[in-house]
């Protein structure tokens, strides 16, 4: 075999795509062909190089939760939440097979159909409850949704303004309430702007509040409901504060702690209380 | 397919790959912002089109969706990539059959990468490399996809895989001797502007 035809079969002899009888030429080629030999020991030095010197970059934890965290959240309202839907599987299977069990235990020893009948309709009732979407559960679930989204769109504000004086005009022309639109600049929490959004089968305000570069969504609509104390919550992790002042529903989500977000709470309740 | 089980078939093909496709995007972008943006619209797109995967190769589908994503990104921010400009270029050679290595030519690469910091050398000399040379490089020695995975995921048969992977090998050797070179340069520049403070006698 000609050399020049030889060195052709270098790249996929050494990514092991060759085929035996191939091989086998090209080891005896390079037994006795000193110059070929030479070259190929650079295509081998120079692959070496690049498997231990160039970079594999990997995800980061926040990328990676992104991730995650938006193909669960991919599902319709007119769903069983997270929760239900994880806990279906493993749960319905291990009562299913204890009444299977029952059942033929009880038919076994002949008892009646109607303890037969009784553990049917005691399934199914159960089946209906477990199914029914929780509805506690799909707010939270909602509002992370809609934080993740802003996230991963390229546009997490609409109107982009620190001043209230902006930012309260442009409210204004787009939903029937008031949002409050405070910067916290001075207390660690700079906004940067608001956007629409639809939450609950309505507009809502989102405000976008940003600190040591985690974005905070701070969402408000109104509600007929008395002022409540203000609660936290997990989701995907993402933590959620949600309070209710003045006939003023808030929800904040982040994926900054808690703890932080219940400051962002209290700074804002003070400012209008 | 329920939705349920959709979202548990799709996080068993496909969240295991989540570095292999920020990965790829970030060798393709070369910056990390970007590459988010990519791996993460790739996912949305993934789950979106998860009925059209064949079952196959999880992976191989994965980073042709992740390209995808790329090349439709870049459309957008044309203005922004005009580094890239250049790769139509060798794209018309796709099957020219470049010879392996010049060997007579030079030193052997391993020794030359030692002077210097080696992963800083390699890395600036990937980046350079036109893209389809770049991400057949990546595909193939960092993702260790075979020539086939290869073929499937550029959608190429397996004798462009083979060609382009030969001409990637030889570019980069070629840029980690100009890097080396350049650097030397440097060096040396740098002596003779510093030298005269130490009273150069010429």
């Amino acid at each position: 075999m000609k050399c020049a035809l030889l060195r052709q079969q270098f790249h996929p002899y050494m990514d092991g795509e060759l085929d035996a009888p191939t091989v086998a030429k090209v080891d005896n080629h390079l037994r006795a062909c000193a110059a070929c030999s030479r070259v190929y020991r650079d295509g081998i030095d120079m692959r070496r190089a690049i498997k231990r010197h160039a970079t594999y970059y990997t995800a980061g934890a926040r990328l990676r939760e992104q991730i995650e965290g938006s193909v669960r959240l991919t599902k319709r309202p007119a769903q069983p939440s997270a929760a239900n839907w994880l806990l279906f599987p493993a749960g319905w299977v291990g009562a299913a097979s204890a009444a299977a069990r029952f059942v033929l235990d009880t038919s076994r020893r002949s008892v009646s159909a109607p303890v037969f009948a009784c553990t049917v309709m005691l399934l199914g009732a159960a089946t209906f409850y477990r199914a029914a979407p929780n509805e506690q559960d799909h707010l939270p679930q909602e509002i992370v949704s809609s934080h993740v989204r802003s996230l991963i769109s390229t546009r997490t504000t609409d109107i982009a303004s620190a001043d209230e004086v902006t930012l309260k005009p442009w409210f204004d022309g787009k939903l029937d309430f008031s949002p409050p639109a405070t910067d916290l600049h001075a207390k660690g929490f700079t906004l940067v702007g608001g956007r629409l959004d639809y939450l609950k089968d309505r507009r809502v305000a989102a405000l976008v509040y940003t600190r040591d570069g985690h974005v905070i969504n701070l969402y408000a609509w109104p509600v007929g409901a008395h002022d409540a104390a203000t609660q936290t919550l997990s989701r995907h992790g993402y933590n959620l504060v949600n309070w209710t002042q003045s006939g003023m529903f808030f929800c904040a989500v982040s994926d900054i702690s808690k703890a932080e977000l219940a400051h962002l709470a209290a700074f804002i309740q003070a400012g209008r209380g | 397919m329920t939705d349920g089980n959709k979202v548990k078939r799709f996080e068993k093909v496909a969240l295991s790959h989540i570095d292999a496709a920020y990965n790829l995007a970030r060798w393709l972008t070369k910056n990390d912002h970007d590459a988010q943006d990519i791996a993460q619209e790739a996912y949305l797109r993934a789950f979106r089109f998860f009925d059209s995967f064949n079952g196959e190769d999880g992976r191989a589908w994965l980073l042709t969706i992740v390209r995808n994503t790329y090349f439709t990104w870049r459309q957008k921010n044309s203005h922004r990539a005009k580094d890239e400009s250049y790769e139509e270029e060798s794209h018309g050679r796709d099957d020219s059959n470049p010879a392996l290595v010049d060997g007579a030519s030079l030193n052997n690469p391993e020794t030359l990468l030692v002077q210097r910091s080696s992963a800083e050398i390699i890395n600036k000399a990937l980046e350079r490399l036109p893209l389809d040379s770049r991400e057949v490089i990546v595909l193939r020695e960092l993702e260790e996809l075979s020539y086939k995975e290869i073929a499937t995921t550029l959608k190429v048969p397996i004798g462009t895989v083979m060609s382009r992977l030969a001409r990637a090998r030889s570019q980069l050797k070629t840029q980690v001797e100009q890097i080396n070179a350049e650097s030397n340069y440097e060096m040396r520049a740098a002596k003779a502007t510093v030298s005269p403070l130490y009273g150069r006698r010429t």
